[in-house]
This record gives C-alpha cells, sequence and structure tokens, in this order.
C-alpha cells in the first residue's frame, strides 16, 4: 500500500482546487517506505498574482532560449520540467531531500514533490526523478545552472545513478539577469516576484532555515515541521512558471509587455547579442532619448561595427544635441571627422566641446588628440 | 681568490682559525650508475638522455624497479641527487602505456609546484606524446580548474588545495580518482608534527575515496636524510614502505666548518655576536666573488643581514641587487624572480631563512654561512647541502650562537658529525586533528556500520551524532550539519591559520608587499614596528587585526624594532605524576602568548634606543605539557634567590631538550613559576608548541633523569663566572640553579613512591 499522503493545505492564497492523487505515479521501484510523493493539480486558469500558469501556454517558450548566440530553441511549452531542490547544505555534505517539479497535463498544472526521508531516501528520490526527466524536451530552473544541476549530478555520483538531463536547460535566473540587470538591484526569485509578479509570500519559511527544519524533523518525526518546507518549494516551482510566462512576453513584445525602459534597452542588447540586429535597433530606437543615452550609443557602437560610419555619427550627433554622454559622443565625432572625412578643423571643434565637458580622467587623452590635430591642420594647410 | 684558496687562508688566519671548533671534509665521490630498463618506453629513454641523462644513478633504477613490482616506496637522498627522476621516470612510462592512467603530485609549497612542474614539462614536450601535467592549487584560474579536472594525467598540489579543493569535490574529479595509480609525495620530512598528522589524515580520506571509485593507487615518496625516512613515510600513508637509500649521484669535496665566536667579556662570558660573525665570513667570501648562501635563524636576522650585506656590493650607481634577501613571507614573484638570478649567476649572495631548505633548484652555490644552529642535524645538513652540487669544492660554515644547544654542538662536534639526523615524528592521533578531519570525511563520504577512520571508530561518530553533526540510519552514518563548513575549520599548517597582509601605502596606489601568520603578525606589524622587506625599512602605521591587514610606509629609519613575546600558562587537567614527592606531572595546559612591549635597537651597534608599547589580542593554544616542581621545604637557599635559580634551569633545559628529543627547538617551550597556582609550589612548565600537543611532553618524562644530569654536566662545564647565555643565562645565579638542579636529580634517583 503506498504510503498516505501529508494532509497539506497548500496555496493558501489560492481558491484553487486541490486534488490528492493516491496512485503511486511511477511504478514500484519508488521505496514507499523511503520516498513520499506528493502531487497537486492547480488549474490552469487560477494562479497567484494575476498570472494564471496558462499564460505561458499562450506565449513563445522558445524565447526563453533567448541569450548571447542563440535566438532560441523550439519548445512546446508542454514539454517543459519546471524543477526545484531543498538540500541539507551548500557543498560536500549537503544531501537533495526534496524535489519540486511542475509541468502541463491536461488542463492542470501538476505539481509534484519528491520527498525523501531521511539519507537512505536520497537514492530513491533521484531515481523518481529521473524517471521523470526521461521523455522530457527541457528542464527550467531558477539558478539552476550553478547550483540544482550540478548538486543533482554530484549526489547522483555518490548514489552511483546517473540522471538523463534532457539537452535544453533553461536557468530563468540567468534569463532574468539580462533582462532586468540596469533597473533591479536584486533579482533573487522572490524580488522578482515583487516586482514582475506582483506577488508578495505572506510566512513564508526563510530559505536558511530550511535544512534546520528537516533535521529537526528527522529527529523529531513531526510531520508538521515538514509543511513550511513542502509549501515554499511548491511555491517555488510554481511561481516560475507564471515568472517564465512574464519573461516570454516580455521578450516578445517589448514595446507592449515593458513599462520601464531599462528593461527595453536590456533586451535590445540581450537581442543584439543573440544575433537579431535589426530587432535590437528598433528597440535601441524606441528608448534613445532616455537613459542619459545609453541606447543611443549602443546604437552608434553597432553602426560602426557594421561600418556604418556616417550612420553611427549620426547617432553620436544626437546623443551631443540631447545633452547625453558627457564628452564621450564629441569625441567620437572626432574621430569620424578625422579619421573618415580628413576634416581636421571640424574635428578640431568637437575635440574643443569635448574638452568643455571633460572629466578629470578625460582630459589628458583630449588635450592629446587636440594637439594631434592641431599639427595634422598646420600641415593641411599651409 | 676562489673557495679552495680561501679555504687554506682560512687555516692559517689567526683571527680566525684559533675559534674553529671542528672542520670535518668529506671526499669527493664519483657517480654510481645502473641501465635503464628494457622495458622502459624509448620514447621517454630518448627524451631522458636528450637532458643529459645517459644512464640512471643506481637509487634511480631500484627505485624504478621497486615500483615495478608493485611496492609503496620511500627514496632518500640529499639534495641534487637527481630524486625526483625516481618518480617522473615509472609514472611517465605507466601513462604512456596506459593513457587511461593518472597520477597525483603532492608538495609542500606552490614555489616548489611549479618549478618541478615546469621540468616535468621539459620532458613532456621533448616526448611529443599528449601527456597533460597541470597545477591545482590557488592560483589555478577557473576556467583551467576545468580543464585540469578532465584532462589532466597528472595533477600536481599541494596538501592545502587536496584537503579543501579537491577531496570535498571529489564527484568533479571522477576522471581522476577512478584511475588514479600513482601518489607521488615529495620532501616528506617537512611533514612533521601537527603538519604530518594533518597530511596522514588528508591521505586516509584520500584513500577512502579511490577505494569509492574503484582504485588503490601506489605511493612514492621523496625524503631528506632524517633518522627515519621509512618510519615516518610509513606512518603517513599508514602502510609497509620499502627504502630507498642507495645513493648513486656524485659530489666534490665538501667542508663543513665549525665556527664558535670568541669570547669578548671573559668576565661575563659574552661571546662576540653570532650576526657580527657571520656577516665578516659573508661578507669576505662574497667580496671575493664566492657564490655565497646564509641561512639565518629568524626573518628579522634575514632583514639585518640582507641590509648589511647589500652595503657590501652597492655599486657606483646605487645598485644593490646582486645580494638579495628570502623570505617565506615574500610574494611568488619576487620569489622566483630571486631564482632565476641565482641560476643565471647575476646574484653571487642570498640571506634566507629556511624557505629555501626545501629543495627549490638555484643552481651551484659554492658556499653556505649558517647564522647559528639552525635547530637540527638533519637541518643543518640540509642546509649545508645547498652550497655545492655534483662537481667543485664546496663549504659550509656554522656559527654558533651563545644559546646553550649551540654551545653544547661546539663542545660536542663529534655528536654533531656521528650523531643520526633527528626522526621526523608524526603526532601519535591527536584527537582535536582527528576529529576536524573525521567531520570532513563524512561530508565527503558516508560511513558503513565498522567502518573506522584511524583511531576513530563509532564511539567518534556516536559522538558526532550527539553535536548534531553525523545521523546514523539505514546502516549508515552521514553528514547531517547544515551551516557547517569542516574543511574550513582546519588550517593544515598552524593552531589558527590566519594569514595576514602586508601593504605598503606610501605611494597613492597602494601595494601588497607580503604575507605572514598569526604569531607574526604580534611580533612583526604592531602598531610603530619597524618592518623589513628586501632591505628597506617601513612603519606600521595601522594593524586591522580582524580584517588581517597592516598598513605600512615607508622610512629612513636607524633602528629596527623586536617584540617581546610575554607567555601566561595554566593548567588544565593532570593525567599523571610521578617521581618522590611528585616532583614530575604531565597534564593538558592552556597557554596564552601577549605581546605588549617592543625595543628600538639601533642598526650597527645594536644599542637599545627606547621602547613602546603594543596594544594587540592575545593568542591561546591548548596544548599537552610536563611539569617539574620542587617539594615543600626543600629549597634551603634563600627565598630570593628561588627565582633567579627556576629562570637559569628553564634556560638549560629548554636548550638541551632538543638534543634529546631529538626535535626542533621551536616545536616545544618552557616556562617557570616561582608560585604556580596549579602546585602550589615553584615549577617549571616543558609544553609542545602546537595545539592539541604532539607527544614531546610524554616523552620528555622518560628522558628527564637524563636530561637533567645533562643540564648539570652543562652548568658545570660551563666557564663563565655568573652566568651566560650558553647556561643558565646572562646575569644568573649559577650556585642556585645548580643546588635546584641536584634537588630534582637527587628526587629521580630516589626509588618511587
Amino acid at each position: 500500500m503506498p504510503a498516505r499522503p501529508l494532509k497539506l493545505d497548500l496555496y493558501a492564497q489560492q481558491t484553487a482546487q486541490q486534488h490528492e492523487n493516491e496512485r503511486p505515479p511511477i511504478g514500484q521501484q519508488v521505496d514507499q517506505t523511503r520516498v513520499w510523493w506528493k502531487s497537486l493539480r492547480v488549474p490552469i486558469d487560477r494562479g497567484v498574482g494575476c498570472i494564471p500558469p496558462e499564460a505561458l501556454l499562450w506565449q513563445d517558450v522558445s524565447l526563453l532560449g533567448l541569450k548571447p548566440g542563440c535566438l532560441g530553441q523550439a519548445m512546446d511549452a508542454r514539454s517543459l520540467v519546471f524543477l526545484d531542490t531543498e538540500t541539507t547544505g551548500l557543498g560536500a555534505g549537503g544531501m537533495v531531500f526534496l524535489v519540486g517539479l511542475a509541468y502541463f497535463e491536461g488542463d492542470s498544472l501538476v505539481i509534484e514533490q519528491l520527498l525523501g526521508l531521511d539519507f537512505p531516501g536520497e537514492a530513491g528520490v533521484l531515481d523518481a526523478l529521473a524517471k521523470r526527466l526521461a521523455g522530457s524536451e527541457a528542464v527550467v530552473t531558477f539558478n539552476g545552472a550553478t547550483f540544482d544541476l550540478p548538486m543533482l549530478k554530484s549526489r547522483a555520483v555518490l548514489a552511483r545513478q546517473s540522471i538523463p538531463y534532457p539537452q535544453l536547460q533553461i536557468d530563468l535566473y540567468q534569463l532574468a539577469r539580462r533582462i532586468f540587470s540596469k533597473r533591479l538591484p536584486r533579482m533573487g526569485q522572490q524580488a522578482l516576484e515583487e516586482n514582475v509578479l506582483g506577488y508578495r509570500r505572506e510566512g513564508d519559511l526563510a530559505g536558511s532555515e530550511i535544512p534546520g527544519r528537516y533535521f529537526r524533523f528527522l529527529k523529531e518525526r513531526d510531520q508538521s515541521l515538514l509543511e513550511d518546507i513542502l509549501r515554499h518549494n511548491a511555491l517555488d516551482v510554481q511561481n516560475m512558471v507564471s515568472l517564465a510566462a512574464v519573461l516570454c512576453g516580455m521578450l516578445a513584445d517589448p514595446l507592449g509587455a515593458c513599462t520601464h525602459p531599462e528593461d527595453i534597452y536590456c533586451i535590445a542588447r540581450l537581442y543584439q547579442r543573440a544575433g537579431d540586429k535589426q530587432k535590437a535597433r528598433a528597440l535601441y530606437a524606441a528608448v534613445q532619448d532616455g537613459l542619459d543615452g545609453a541606447a543611443r550609443e549602443a546604437l552608434a557602437l553597432m553602426f560602426r561595427r557594421e561600418k556604418r560610419y556616417e550612420d553611427a555619427f549620426l547617432a553620436w550627433q544626437d546623443m551631443a544635441s540631447a545633452g547625453q554622454g558627457g564628452a564621450g559622443p564629441y569625441v567620437e565625432m572626432a574621430k569620424y571627422w578625422e579619421h573618415r572625412e580628413r576634416n581636421y578643423g571640424k574635428a578640431l571643434a568637437c575635440a574643443q566641446k569635448a574638452l568643455a565637458c571633460a572629466n578629470a580622467m578625460e582630459r589628458e587623452d583630449i588635450l592629446w588628440r587636440i594637439a594631434r590635430l592641431q599639427q595634422k591642420e598646420a600641415k593641411t594647410c599651409p | 681568490m676562489n673557495l679552495t684558496q680561501w679555504l687554506q687562508a682560512l687555516r692559517t688566519d689567526s683571527a680566525f682559525s684559533p675559534n674553529i671548533a671542528a672542520w670535518h671534509t668529506v671526499p669527493a665521490r664519483e657517480a654510481r650508475y645502473a641501465d635503464y630498463p628494457a622495458d622502459a618506453d624509448s620514447r621517454l629513454v630518448d627524451a631522458l638522455k636528450g637532458r643529459g641523462i645517459e644512464r640512471p644513478y643506481t637509487h634511480q633504477r631500484q627505485a624504478w624497479d621497486a615500483v615495478r613490482e608493485g611496492k609503496d616506496i620511500v627514496v632518500v637522498t640529499p639534495t641534487a641527487s637527481g630524486k625526483s627522476l625516481c618518480y617522473h621516470f615509472p609514472v611517465l612510462d605507466d601513462i604512456l602505456k596506459n593513457p587511461q592512467d593518472r597520477a597525483l603530485y603532492l608538495f609542500p609549497t606552490k614555489a616548489l609546484s611549479s618549478d618541478q612542474v615546469a621540468e616535468l614539462m621539459d620532458v613532456i614536450t621533448a616526448m611529443d606524446a599528449g601527456i597533460k601535467a597541470f597545477t591545482y592549487d590557488g592560483d589555478t584560474n577557473p576556467t583551467a580548474r576545468k580543464a585540469v579536472r578532465q584532462a589532466g594525467h597528472i595533477v600536481v598540489t599541494n596538501p592545502d588545495m587536496l584537503h579543501s579543493g579537491i577531496l570535498p569535490q571529489h564527484t568533479h574529479w571522477v576522471k581522476l580518482f577512478e584511475n588514479l595509480r600513482y601518489v607521488v609525495i615529495d620532501e616528506i620530512h617537512t611533514y612533521r608534527g601537527v603538519f604530518g598528522s594533518h597530511l596522514a589524515h588528508v591521505l586516509r580520506r584520500l584513500k577512502r575515496i579511490c577505494a569509492f571509485y574503484g582504485s588503490d593507487p601506489q605511493f612514492i615518496c621523496c625524503s631528506a636524510t632524517i633518522a627515519n625516512p621509512g618510519e615516518l613515510a610509513s606512518r603517513l600513508i599508514d602502510r609497509p614502505v620499502k627504502l630507498i637509500d642507495d645513493n648513486g649521484a656524485p659530489s666534490g669535496e665538501r667542508n663543513l666548518i665549525l665556527y664558535n665566536p670568541p669570547i669578548v667579556n671573559k668576565a661575563l662570558g659574552l661571546r662576540a655576536s653570532c650576526l657580527g660573525e657571520t656577516r665578516r665570513v659573508a661578507s669576505d667570501l662574497i667580496k671575493n666573488g664566492i657564490s655565497t648562501i646564509v641561512f639565518a635563524r629568524s626573518r628579522l636576522q634575514v632583514e639585518v643581514l640582507t641590509t648589511y650585506l647589500k652595503d657590501l656590493v652597492r655599486d657606483r650607481l646605487g645598485m644593490a641587487d646582486a645580494v638579495r634577501g628570502y623570505r617565506g613571507g615574500y610574494l611568488p614573484g619576487l620569489r622566483r624572480q630571486i631564482e632565476r638570478g641565482l641560476r643565471q649567476g647575476s646574484i653571487r649572495g642570498v640571506v634566507s631563512t629556511n624557505a629555501l631548505e626545501l629543495g627549490v633548484d638555484i643552481g651551484s652555490l659554492e658556499a653556505c654561512v649558517l647564522c647559528g644552529y639552525p635547530g637540527s642535524v638533519a637541518s643543518t645538513y640540509q642546509q649545508a647541502g645547498r652550497a655545492g652540487r655534483r662537481q667543485g669544492v664546496s663549504a659550509a660554515v656554522l656559527v654558533a650562537t651563545s644559546s646553550p644547544l649551540d654551545q653544547y654542538m661546539m663542545r660536542h662536534p663529534d655528536f654533531f658529525f656521528e650523531a643520526p639526523p633527528e626522526n621526523g615524528h608524526v603526532a601519535p592521533d591527536n584527537l582535536y586533528i582527528l576529529m576536524n578531519h573525521l567531520k570532513c570525511a563524512l561530508a565527503e563520504l558516508p560511513f558503513e556500520e565498522g567502518e573506522t577512520f584511524g583511531a576513530a571508530d563509532e564511539s567518534a561518530l556516536e559522538y558526532l551524532q550527539q553535536e548534531g553533526v553525523a545521523r546514523h540510519t539505514g546502516g549508515k552514518w552521514y553528514f547531517s550539519a547544515a551551516d557547517v563548513f569542516p574543511t574550513q575549520e582546519i588550517s593544515l599548517r598552524s593552531a589558527t591559520g590566519d594569514v595576514f597582509t602586508i601593504i605598503d601605502i606610501t605611494n597613492p596606489e597602494p601595494r601588497v608587499l607580503g604575507e605572514t601568520d598569526r604569531m607574526g603578525a604580534q611580533t612583526m606589524l604592531h602598531e610603530e614596528a619597524i618592518y623589513l622587506h628586501e632591505a628597506r625599512s617601513y612603519q606600521v602605521e595601522k594593524l586591522d587585526f580582524e580584517q588581517k591587514k597592516a598598513f605600512v610606509r615607508e622610512v629612513d629609519a636607524d633602528y629596527y624594532t623586536d617584540a617581546d613575546t610575554q607567555i601566561e600558562l595554566s593548567v588544565l587537567d593532570e593525567w599523571e605524576r610521578y617521581g618522590q614527592g611528585d616532583m614530575l606531572a604531565l597534564g593538558d595546559v592552556r597557554v596564552t602568548s601577549m605581546v605588549s612591549v617592543f625595543k628600538k635597537i639601533k642598526f650597527d651597534t645594536h644599542e637599545n634606543i627606547g621602547w613602546g608599547k603594543v596594544q594587540l589580542p592575545d593568542t591561546t593554544v591548548h596544548t599537552t605539557a610536563c611539569w617539574l616542581s620542587l617539594e615543600e621545604g626543600r629549597w634551603t637557599m634563600e627565598k630570593s634567590r628561588l627565582q633567579d635559580a627556576l629562570v637559569g634551569v628553564s634556560n638549560l633545559l629548554a636548550g638541551l631538550a632538543p638534543v634529546y628529543l631529538l626535535c626542533d627547538p621551536r616545536d616545544f617551550r618552557v616556562v617557570c613559576q616561582v608560585r604556580s597556582p596549579h602546585t602550589g609550589r615553584p615549577t617549571i612548565y616543558l609544553y609542545d608548541a602546537y595545539t592539541g600537543g604532539v607527544g614531546l611532553a610524554e616523552k620528555l618524562v622518560g628522558l628527564m633523569p637524563t636530561l637533567l644530569e645533562a643540564a648539570r654536566e652543562q652548568l658545570m662545564q660551563c666557564s663563565c663566572q655568573g652566568g651566560c647565555p650558553a647556561c643558565i643565562g646572562p646575569d644568573g645565579d649559577k650556585e642556585a640553579a645548580g643546588r635546584l638542579l641536584e634537588e630534582w636529580i637527587n628526587a629521580c634517583k630516589a626509588p618511587e613512591a
């Protein structure tokens, strides 16, 4: 007989239906006395904050794979597995005691939790995870590239198992950093939930307290001690789905979905590095008036790299006229006049303007440039 | 003058030759060769021949044979005898034939490992066979680390990195551990005392992890000449070893001269200063263009001597780079520079502490001057061994200080030349060290029921469970502490493991001058101290003890500073009492060292020109000690003379115990209390200078009668009138000290209660 699942009341803020599944999901190989399996189904039109899980199904999830050098990975939202682990420590000696998973099935979002009862249970958790991941197309984590996945791999080696990770591995934290780094000081999952989903967790257990709580449970065997951990983990994994939906929306239609120019700028840069220069240019253009000329500067540099020197010059000129960027644009204009047009008079004029608004560190270089230009001018004009 | 002529002149020099206590000449020796093994890979043999090694020496061939037989070995030969070939040869041959095999090389310091890797790379490139050797230590950058883990055939590292950077992350090193065939441990004689105990445990953890991945590597160890290399190696790797010590390398004629500075004050028994005499000898050698290395006892002495000798070689442009100082606290870049200069000959003189004692290759220096007895015969031969390589005459001059130990050596040169070099001790299972490593081992792999770790069995794991660190379930023991990082709780080298950085703020851009440890910081980096570095003076403006940073500014000072360390000792636990009237006891003590005052000493004249106060936190260490106490009513002289007697006897015991314990004088200390709180009597404490104790105090209990007799003999034979550094210390009370010794000697002889 399978172990009786915990009677936990998760998702207090939601009015979601809870459905406890008593059927063991993965055959007989899970040692029922050592691994608890808990699964809940959340209707996809109900979620936390204002983003229901089904929002992800309307998105172009291939954009989750957007990164330098890559314009995205063809993926089906229904084949994504979202994953988050809880461990007893950060390095050697830490074990994985809880793996939370979320994936779409029918008209529900399934939240599945594999909990190891004590150390020997870890092997069962890893085994169950391996079976779950087999056949999935992509695994999505939050900071998993640095933490969860290496940790799982390490623990698997120790347990002499191997987990078949799908080829595609998406780390939402890395993606979020590429979008929000100019604006948000902190981009941990809960910070993003607040800033992006507009959702604040109430009474959630602090991550640092989780290992201690688990060890207490091992000693005292009081199931209620686990409730907070399971709730925290379930929220982690479910909110990842909503976050992913929002990020996809922003990437697909930045001008429509983003409210902050800094985010649009960052997305422009992401598209630029991913290889879609056209889209990048359009986005930069949309925010060129603000950000102290950061977007104009980016455009100028893009043009220059493509050897479109006149367009670059115009961008620098716009920056200068708008009073953006200090001495920089003037210096670039001077360079253009000097090297492209060989018009030393105009180059000098720009250099002088640069000097007028230079800071202490720039002064020396600009003075040197002026001196050199004067020499050149003297040579060409008899 | 060349060295041979210089030595001739020395024999007849009236200012020098009367003070020569002994002159020992070891004649030149021919090389003894063997053949390359028939089954050695020809690419390797060709590469070695290409480097000038036409045939291997006898000991190199023997090492190969023993390794091929599957034995663990320890090779014992002096410096410059090609010992590194003893391991490169069999290891490279195996990797050529089995490219999936791996080897791990352990060196005590990064400086040494980088040299060996350079040499190894030369051979590997000559073979062009795709063997990869990498260094993996704190300096390896993160992107390179991955490459080393995946692809390195030979991984070169040090015990600290193995302890905290490799073993705990063993799941990232699967390729290495699955295929590990050889573990090479060089310079094992350095792994004595506490450091040795740490290494033994680290190796235990290594073997455990190898067993998990299914490998069982062979150990190839190399040692300098100590009395018991086989025993030491065997204790470190916890397996029997085969000794390879038939040294076939050639050497030129070597001279070892024991020089005792003349007495300059007969009444007080004071001798000319060792520092001054060393300066004289070294100056003479360097002036004659003879390449010389000077070994001094302390960093301070190194700096002072460097200053003097640099003045000697300063040219018209004011450059004095032909003489360099060399010290452990210097940054690696500077160290390498000095080593290169020596190899190329642009540097003619080097002043060093024993940092160079470890076989870093510095080309052939002809002469070596030791400022004071290094504390052990083994160290003396090692330092003397820096001078002279395969051919040509070399000389080592040992200049004695006034300490009882040095004077003992001068008086008994036969002891020096014939005594066995000292033992390398490995501390018996110091529980403090053992438990820390047990935690690390537990975090690396769970323990099976019944599995032991050194002396630790299930009771130790039970203890850890009570502390919340371990958990016993499902037939295994698991690591179950949340916020604990066991590897960070240990430093392999010292009680505290702190590293202090010294930052020069003279210029707008601060730069890091060097590093030192906690003890060094207390004595050298207190505020207002004059810190000497490469013969320039800096004054310490601020010491941030919490942040472990010292800020110094260059100054032009004509003095240097020397800090006084004060010791406070209290007994924690007494285990045993011995002898009549409980004169001798053994137990645990707590020792606190404080620095509160420093002296200002003028260069050249060495006069004391002032002092200052020091405000610094104390360092506390728990260790083992034995103590001698005097029974009530046994002191028949005036009470006022008891203090002097205690100090005098302490000085004697501290000076002579290393001879009998066969240890380094720095390994233990002596402190006396006229009315000790614990015993209520006049007491002298002798304690191990390491946390947890290393077994010296225990050994001393058995040796006490012999030691007391030797102390009495030294006292009586000393020609001074009122005490001198060689016996009871200057301005002492010889009669009172003698009386005290008599009391204790008699108490030893009386039948035990």
